[in-house]
C-alpha cells in the first residue's frame, strides 16, 4: 500500500532541515560587530552631549544668579548697561562666543567620544 | 545571565553584556526581518534599526513579558511600517485582507529527483512564496522553535490565527510538494 499523506511531524522536520540549511537565515558576518559598534557609539555620544548640556545649564545658572546678585547690588541700571555694551560690541562678542563653543565641542564632545570610543568605555545607555 | 541583569547591565552601559544582548537576539531579529521582507538590500538596515529600538526602549521594557519575544515584536512592528512604507506587493495587505495566497505558488519551482539536495531548495522556493504571515510564523515555528504564545506576543496575533496560519501554510506546503514530487511520501517512509 503506498502512502500519499506527509504526516504533520514529517513535514515538519522538512521544513526545519530546509530553514536551517538556508544561508539566507544566517546573519550576514560583521553584521552584528556592526551593530554594536553603532550603539556604542550612540551610547557615548548620547552621554556626552547629556553631559555637556548639564554644563551648560549650571553655566546659565550661574550667569543668571551673578545678574541677580549685580541687579541687587548695583541697581536695574546694570542690566541697561550690560545691554547696551552688547549692542555695541555684538561682533566681538558674538566671535568670541562661537569660538568658545566650537572649541567646546570639539574637547568635550569630539575629543572625548573619540578616545572613549577607542578605549570601549563603559558609558550609560 | 537572566534578562533583568542582562537589561541592567545594558542600561549601565557595559559592553560586554551589549554584546550578549546582541549575540542572543540576533538570530530571532534577522528571521523575522528575513521572512517578513524577504531577503534584500533593506535586511541590514532593519536589523540595525531593531537593536537602536532595543536599546531605545529598555528602559521602558515591564520584566511581564521575555525579553525575546518583546525584541521579536519591535522586530515585526519595524518590518510592517517598512512593508507599509515601501508599499511593495509583498503579500502582506493581501494576507491582512485574508485573500487567498499564493494562487500561483508552484510556478518556477522545479524538482530534480535525481538531486537530494534539491528537496531543500523546492521547501525553500515553496515557503518564499508563502504570503509573509505565513512565512514568519512558519519560520517562528519552525526555526526559532517558538511556542504559538510566543510567536503570538511577537506577531500581536491571537494565539488562534498563530496555530490557524500555521496549519494553513503547512497545508499550501504540503499540496506544493506532493504536486511537485508525487512520491515524496514515499520517500519519506524509506528513510
Amino acid at each position: 500500500m503506498t502512502r500519499e499523506q506527509i504526516t504533520n511531524n514529517e513535514l515538519g522536520a522538512l521544513i526545519h532541515h530546509a530553514l536551517v540549511s538556508d544561508s539566507e537565515q544566517v546573519v550576514p558576518p560583521g553584521l552584528t560587530e556592526r551593530v554594536i559598534q553603532k550603539l556604542v557609539r550612540r551610547n557615548i555620544l548620547r552621554e556626552l552631549i547629556f553631559e555637556l548640556l548639564l554644563k551648560g545649564i549650571l553655566v546659565l545658572v550661574s550667569l543668571a544668579v551673578l545678574t541677580g546678585v549685580l541687579v541687587w547690588i548695583k541697581g536695574s541700571n546694570i542690566l541697561a548697561f550690560l545691554y547696551t555694551y552688547f549692542i555695541n560690541n555684538w561682533q566681538p562678542i558674538i566671535s568670541i562666543l562661537i569660538l568658545a563653543l566650537i572649541t567646546i565641542l570639539i574637547d568635550q564632545i569630539g575629543l572625548r567620544f573619540y578616545s572613549a570610543f577607542k578605549k570601549g568605555a563603559r558609558l550609560k545607555v | 545571565m537572566d534578562d533583568r541583569t542582562l537589561i541592567q547591565k545594558v542600561i549601565d552601559g557595559d559592553r560586554p553584556a551589549i554584546e550578549l544582548l546582541v549575540e542572543k537576539h540576533k538570530n530571532l531579529v534577522w528571521h523575522i526581518i528575513i521572512s517578513m521582507t524577504g531577503h534584500n538590500i533593506d535586511c541590514e538596515d532593519l536589523f540595525q534599526e531593531v537593536f537602536l529600538q532595543v536599546f531605545k526602549g529598555l528602559r521602558r521594557f515591564r520584566a511581564d513579558a521575555r525579553l525575546s519575544t518583546w525584541i521579536g515584536s519591535i522586530t515585526h512592528h519595524i518590518c510592517v511600517d517598512y512593508l507599509r512604507k515601501r508599499k511593495k506587493e509583498m503579500d502582506y495587505q493581501n494576507l491582512v485582507a485574508n485573500q487567498k495566497p499564493a494562487a500561483g505558488i508552484l510556478t518556477d519551482i522545479s524538482w530534480k529527483q535525481s538531486e537530494n539536495e534539491d528537496l531543500n531548495q523546492v521547501i525553500l522556493a515553496a515557503i518564499a512564496r508563502l504570503p509573509a504571515d505565513y512565512r514568519t510564523v512558519i519560520t517562528l515555528y519552525h526555526l526559532d522553535e517558538r511556542s504559538y504564545s510566543e510567536i503570538a506576543e511577537i506577531t500581536g496575533m491571537p494565539d488562534g490565527t498563530v496555530k490557524s496560519y500555521i496549519s494553513r501554510g503547512r497545508n499550501l506546503l504540503r499540496k506544493t510538494l506532493i504536486t511537485l514530487i508525487p512520491d515524496l511520501a514515499e520517500m519519506l517512509s524509506d528513510f
